[in-house]
């Protein structure tokens, strides 16, 4: 009994430290984007200062924001959309048309994704540079689209799989062509599949850093990039910079809450006998 | 309208392996025709060549005289009940039994009478607005009917529809799908594994063993005189005994481990002293000694409220019998008792060829053989 008692405040009490190691940054981020310059290196952590929405008036109302606004869900919204497009296609041709390689495809597309973005930095730079594609917003969709696609295919592969061929069957029956089928009976079985994808795709397009910094410029350039000039040759703008990853990081967040609810399970009950 | 079936050496093969091997038959328009068979004979894959689900590798399909070989499911005016249901978890009941007429931009009011006496004869009318995954077994595969019937086919597929729900309810829906085709009279084929549903719902039972028709007939025909040692030992609940024999004169077959000579209802054309099965079914067998008397080790006797199934081995031979006798007999476990036969009840199999001899082929394999 002492045992259990034990073991479940040692549980809490490993689970506050993960909450606060989760937490912290953010709750730093928010300090930090409420205090002036001055007040950042003075009152350190400390909750007790007057707080100033200048940060937040001087990002907000600087000429550029909106454009790297713009910019910045112009790409979020139409990789993630494209991203969708071709995996959901990709994934159901997969798991439901026979062709030599599809098992080893299916496997072996998430290995692609296992490649860190910085190392493809470099040789993107270059190709895309060949072929026109830099500064341009079309080149960094492509780019992103180019590498969430694995992961998006993979997770839908599995989402289509669990779509029981009989209903595809009885909707052949009934009347649907292939693209019908597609269209009116697995799409709306694999929602919860395409609203992972959406948010795990939207959130990488909307925070990715590295290639949008090597594939951007002035006009094109996005959010996350544009946070990073705030770091100067004579310091860091702390204030400004957090107000603008506070911005930033609202998007993804009301996306995920949006999208989350339609990550429901059971979907498919009721279809065929369990 | 109803439409007749036509199979014309319909085979199927995957790779190397021939699952139904040049099946012919025909069903009239109208007919309930039942395909048997234990599992992987091929009766599910002929069920959905004429549903277009599988491509045929050879032979043709007719459906109301039309050739639908090559036609797409939905070409071929039919409409399926999987045994699974295959109800569409995303669409209410309604629009599960409308979609295929929304398919064909039906007229709304059309839609809705079609649903509404779909329903009516279903009993569903008050799951309508529900989502499959609220409705109990019985009610889903109510669901799956009704979406078949809404469509007004011409010909009615049902492949292990009852297989899933349980005893009582399948008895039941047995009685329901019954009437149900005496109501609307449709061309119905129906896949089973379970010889009581095909006893009992059909006109005509197809009974198929590894891709090949064994043979076709009503239910009394292929109860009271199967052509072969598998229909034999297929169809009847027990099944029929068989013990291993020679035919020692045209009328008489001697069991020589058992040590008993069995009277047939008839005299044979086949060679005397010729090796042959003999078939008797567990009904056949009754308590108490006759002209010909069989002696049996009863191990256990299971009384089953208006007759008592006894298993045990014959004396002699050690052969496994089971003798389904009326009233309760529990007491005769663990006993040796006499029986005798019912020369009506009575086969006898060429040991070779399986071919019954009382009742030689007539139709045939594949309704020739």
């Amino acid at each position: 009994m002492k045992n259990e008692r034990a073991l479940l405040v040692l549980r809490y009490i490993a689970l506050t430290v993960l909450a606060a190691l989760c937490i912290g940054p953010i709750l730093v981020m928010i300090l930090t984007s409420l205090k002036t310059q001055a007040q950042t290196f003075t009152t350190g952590l400390s909750f007790f200062f007057a707080p100033t929405l200048e940060n937040y008036r001087d990002v907000i109302f600087d000429s550029s924001f909106g454009r790297y606004l713009v910019n910045s869900l112009i790409v979020g919204i139409i990789s993630t959309l494209l991203t969708l497009l071709f995996g959901c296609m990709a994934a159901y041709g997969l798991a439901r048309f026979s062709f030599a390689g599809r098992r080893t495809i299916a496997y072996t597309t998430l290995m692609l994704r296992t490649v860190p973005l910085a190392v493809i930095a470099v040789p993107v730079f270059m190709i895309w540079g060949d072929w026109r594609l830099t500064n341009s917003l079309g080149g960094l969709i492509l780019l992103y689209v180019a590498v969430n696609l694995p992961f998006t295919i993979w997770l839908l592969y599995g989402f289509v799989l669990q779509v029981p061929v009989e209903l595809e069957e009885a909707a052949s029956i009934d009347g649907c062509r292939p693209w019908k089928i597609f269209l009116r009976i697995v799409l709306p079985l694999i929602r919860p599949g395409l609203a992972a994808a959406a948010i795990f795709t939207f959130r990488i397009a909307w925070n990715e850093f590295i290639l949008a910094l090597v594939l951007t410029d002035r006009s094109t350039r996005t959010l996350p990039v544009a946070a990073s000039l705030f770091v100067t040759d004579i310091g860091v703008e702390w204030g400004k910079l957090m107000a603008l990853a506070s911005l930033i990081a609202l998007p993804p967040l009301a996306f995920t809450f949006l999208a989350a609810r339609q990550v429901i399970s059971g979907l498919t009950a009721g279809a065929v006998k369990g | 309208m109803s439409a007749g079936i036509e199979l014309i050496n319909v085979t199927k093969r995957f790779g190397n392996n021939t699952i139904v091997d040049g099946i012919n038959l025909t069903a009239a328009a109208g007919e309930f025709i039942v395909l048997v068979g234990a599992s992987g004979c091929g009766k599910s894959t002929t069920l959905r060549m004429i549903a277009g689900l599988e491509a045929v590798s050879d032979g043709r399909i007719l459906i109301g005289g039309r050739d639908v070989t090559t036609a797409r499911p939905d070409q071929r005016d039919i409409a399926m009940v999987f045994q699974s249901y295959a109800l569409y978890p995303h669409m209410s009941v309604a629009e599960n039994m409308s979609f295929a007429l929304t398919l064909t931009r039906a007229p709304k009011d059309e839609i809705a009478r079609r649903v509404g006496e779909a329903a009516r004869i279903l009993g569903i009318e008050n799951l309508l607005d529900r989502k499959p995954k609220a409705l109990s077994g019985g009610q889903r595969q109510r669901v799956a009917m009704g979406r078949a019937i809404v469509r007004e086919p011409s010909v009615f597929l049902f492949d292990e529809p009852l297989s899933n729900l349980d005893a009582k309810l399948r008895a039941q829906m047995r009685v329901e799908l019954a009437l149900l085709h005496k109501r609307l009279g449709k061309t119905t084929v129906y896949v089973t594994h379970d010889q009581v549903e095909a006893m009992t719902l059909a006109e005509r039972i197809v009974i198929l063993e590894r891709g090949v028709i064994q043979q076709i007939g009503t239910p009394t025909e292929v109860f009271n005189r199967p052509q072969n040692l598998f229909v034999a030992g297929f169809i009847g609940s027990p099944v029929m005994n068989m013990f291993k024999g020679v035919l020692a004169a045209p009328d008489r077959v001697d069991l020589p481990d058992a040590q008993v000579s069995v009277r047939l209802p008839a005299p044979l054309g086949a060679t005397v002293g010729k090796p042959v099965i003999l078939g008797i079914r567990p009904q056949g067998l009754l308590l108490g000694a006759g002209a010909e008397t069989l002696r049996m080790r009863v191990k256990v006797a299971e009384f089953l409220g208006t007759e008592t199934v006894l298993n045990g081995t014959l004396a002699g031979s050690g052969e496994p019998v089971t003798a389904a006798v009326g009233g309760e007999h529990g007491q005769l476990a663990d006993h040796e008792i006499d029986l005798s036969t019912n020369p009506a009840h009575v086969h006898v199999f060429d040991a070779e060829t399986g071919l019954n001899l009382i009742q030689p082929a007539k139709e045939g394999n594949n309704e020739t053989t």
